[in-house]
C-alpha cells in the first residue's frame, strides 16, 4: 500500500517536474495530476479489497444481476 | 504528422490477434468451442468484418479529425462521455488483463521465483517509452518484427506434422454443434474486434479509405495462421486435454521430436510471444491515453503515459486472486465487455451519424 502510494508520488512529482520545465500550461498540469491521483486512489482501494472484491468478481456480480433481470431466469 | 502505412497496419493486427490467441485464448475457447471451434473461429473472423462497419463508415466521415473530439455532435455530450470512458476503461482492463496474463506465464514457465513486480514493471517501462514515442513507433515496431514473428508462427505446425493424429480428423466435420459454433463465432468476434480500436486512430492513418482492405487481409492471414495451430492441437491433444492445458502451444512445441538441435524451441516461442504482447499492450494503452486526452481536452498524451501504464502495471499484480479466476474473466466476462466497445458503442455513433446527416459533414481537414 505504502509502495503504491509512494510509486505514484514519484510520478506525479515527475510529470510536474517535466512539464514546468516544458512551460506547459496549468490547467494541462492539473489534469495530469488529478487523473494519476485517481488512479492511485482506484489501485489503493482494489489493494485493500483484493480478496473480497475485484475487476472479474465485480463483473461476474454485475452480469449476474443483470441476468436475473431476464425473464425466466 | 507522421502517418502509419497499411502495411504497419496489417503487421500490427496480425500479430496481435495471432499472438493473443496462440498464447493464452486456444486452450479456453477450445474448452467451449471442442471440435467446432475451427468452424466457429472462421465464421468470427467473417462476422468481424461485417460488426466492424458501422465504426468504419462514421470515422470515415471525417478522416482527419479523431471521434473523441467530434463524437459529442453525434451523440450529444453526456453520452459521448459516457462512450468515451467505457472504451478507456475496457481498454486499461484489456490491457492489465494481457499483463497479468504475461506474468503469469513468465513467473509459471521460465523466471518461477522472480517476484511478479519486477516482470511487470520491466515490462511495464518498454510500454512507457513505446507510447511516449507516439503512435507511430508502435506500429514500426511491428513492422520490425512482424516477417521474423509470422515466419515462427508458422514453421512451428509444420514441424509438428509427425505428432498429429490423422485419424480425428473427421470429428472436426462431424462434431459440429450449432451452440459451440456460436460460442467460437463469438469469442473470435470479440478478439477480431479489436480493429475498431483502429477507427479512434484514423487520423494517423496514411489512407483511411482504404482500411477496410487491409483489414480484409489481415483477417484472412491472421485466420490461416491461427488455424495451423489450432487445428494441431486439435489433432495432437483432443478438445478434453487442450482445454485443460493452460499453454497448449507451448506444450505442442513440447511434443515435437524433430531432433536435438530443434527439440527445445520454447524459448523461441516465449521470445515471440512477448515481443507480440508489447506491441499488443503499447497499442491499446495507446488508445486508452489518446481518449483520455482528447476528453480532459489536453494536447499532448505523454504526460498521461507513465500514470496510465503503472496503474495498469501495478492494477495487473492485484487483478486477479487466481489463474482459474483470470481465465474465467477472459471467457466469461471480458468478451462481453468488448463487445459492447467494438460493435455497440460504434453502432450508436453510425446510427446518429446517419439521422443527423448534414452538409458539414465536410472531408477537409479540422479548421
Amino acid at each position: 500500500m505504502i509502495m503504491i502510494g509512494l510509486t505514484f508520488a514519484l510520478i506525479m512529482l515527475l510529470e510536474w517536474y517535466i512539464m514546468r520545465k516544458q512551460r506547459k500550461e496549468p490547467r494541462s498540469i492539473r489534469i495530469v495530476l488529478i487523473i494519476s491521483l485517481c488512479f492511485l486512489i482506484l489501485l489503493e482501494v482494489q489493494y485493500v479489497f483484493q480478496y473480497r472484491y475485484n475487476i472479474p468478481l465485480a463483473l461476474k456480480l454485475c452480469s449476474d444481476y443483470f441476468r436475473g433481470w431476464i425473464p425466466g431466469n | 504528422m507522421l502517418k502509419v502505412q497499411h502495411f504497419q497496419v496489417f503487421s500490427l493486427f496480425t500479430l496481435y490477434l495471432v499472438s493473443s490467441f496462440v498464447a493464452f485464448l486456444v486452450g479456453l475457447f477450445i474448452d467451449q468451442g471442442q471440435f467446432s471451434t475451427p468452424v466457429g473461429s472462421l465464421l468470427g473472423g467473417v462476422a468481424t468484418l461485417l460488426l466492424i462497419y458501422p465504426a468504419y463508415k462514421v470515422t470515415l466521415a471525417r478522416p482527419h479529425q479523431f471521434i473523441a473530439q467530434y463524437g459529442h455532435q453525434l451523440v450529444g455530450k453526456v453520452p459521448h462521455l459516457i462512450f468515451m470512458y467505457i472504451i478507456i476503461i475496457v481498454a486499461l482492463i484489456l490491457a492489465t488483463s494481457n499483463l497479468r496474463e504475461l506474468a503469469d506465464f513468465l513467473i509459471l514457465v521460465y523466471l518461477s521465483g522472480t517476484p511478479e513486480w519486477v516482470i511487470v514493471g520491466t515490462f511495464g517501462l518498454c510500454i512507457v517509452y513505446a507510447i511516449r514515442s507516439g503512435i507511430p513507433t508502435i506500429f514500426r515496431a511491428a513492422q520490425g518484427i512482424f516477417i521474423i514473428s509470422i515466419g515462427a508462427f508458422l514453421i512451428f505446425p509444420v514441424l509438428v506434422k509427425r505428432e498429429v493424429e490423422y485419424n480425428r480428423l473427421p470429428a472436426m466435420f462431424t462434431h459440429l454443434n450449432l451452440h459451440q459454433v456460436l460460442a467460437g463465432a463469438f469469442n473470435m468476434t470479440t478478439l477480431f474486434g479489436a480493429f475498431s480500436f483502429l477507427f479512434l486512430v484514423i487520423p494517423y492513418l496514411q489512407s483511411p479509405e482504404k482500411t477496410y482492405r487491409t483489414l480484409l487481409s489481415t483477417t484472412l492471414t491472421s485466420l490461416i495462421i491461427i488455424m495451423a495451430h489450432l487445428i494441431p492441437i486439435l489433432l495432437i491433444f483432443g478438445p478434453d486435454l487442450a482445454s485443460n492445458l493452460t499453454y497448449p502451444d507451448l506444450e505442442l512445441i513440447r511434443s515435437m521430436r524433430a531432433g536435438s538441435f530443434i527439440e527445445t524451441l520454447d524459448p523461441v516461442l516465449m521470445i515471440l510471444w512477448l515481443i507480440c504482447l508489447y506491441v499488443k499492450i503499447s497499442f491499446i494503452l495507446y488508445i486508452a491515453v489518446i481518449c483520455l486526452t482528447h476528453i480532459t481536452g489536453m494536447t499532448d498524451p505523454r504526460p498521461l503515459c507513465l500514470p496510465s501504464t503503472a496503474f495498469c502495471c501495478i492494477l495487473s499484480i492485484y487483478f486477479a486472486r487466481s489463474q482459474p479466476e483470470l481465465n474465467q474473466f477472459m471467457i466469461g466476462g471480458l468478451p462481453p465487455l468488448l463487445f459492447s466497445v467494438e460493435f455497440l458503442i460504434p453502432t450508436v455513433y453510425w446510427i446518429s451519424h446517419l439521422v443527423r446527416k448534414d452538409p458539414s459533414y465536410s472531408k477537409g481537414p479540422p479548421n
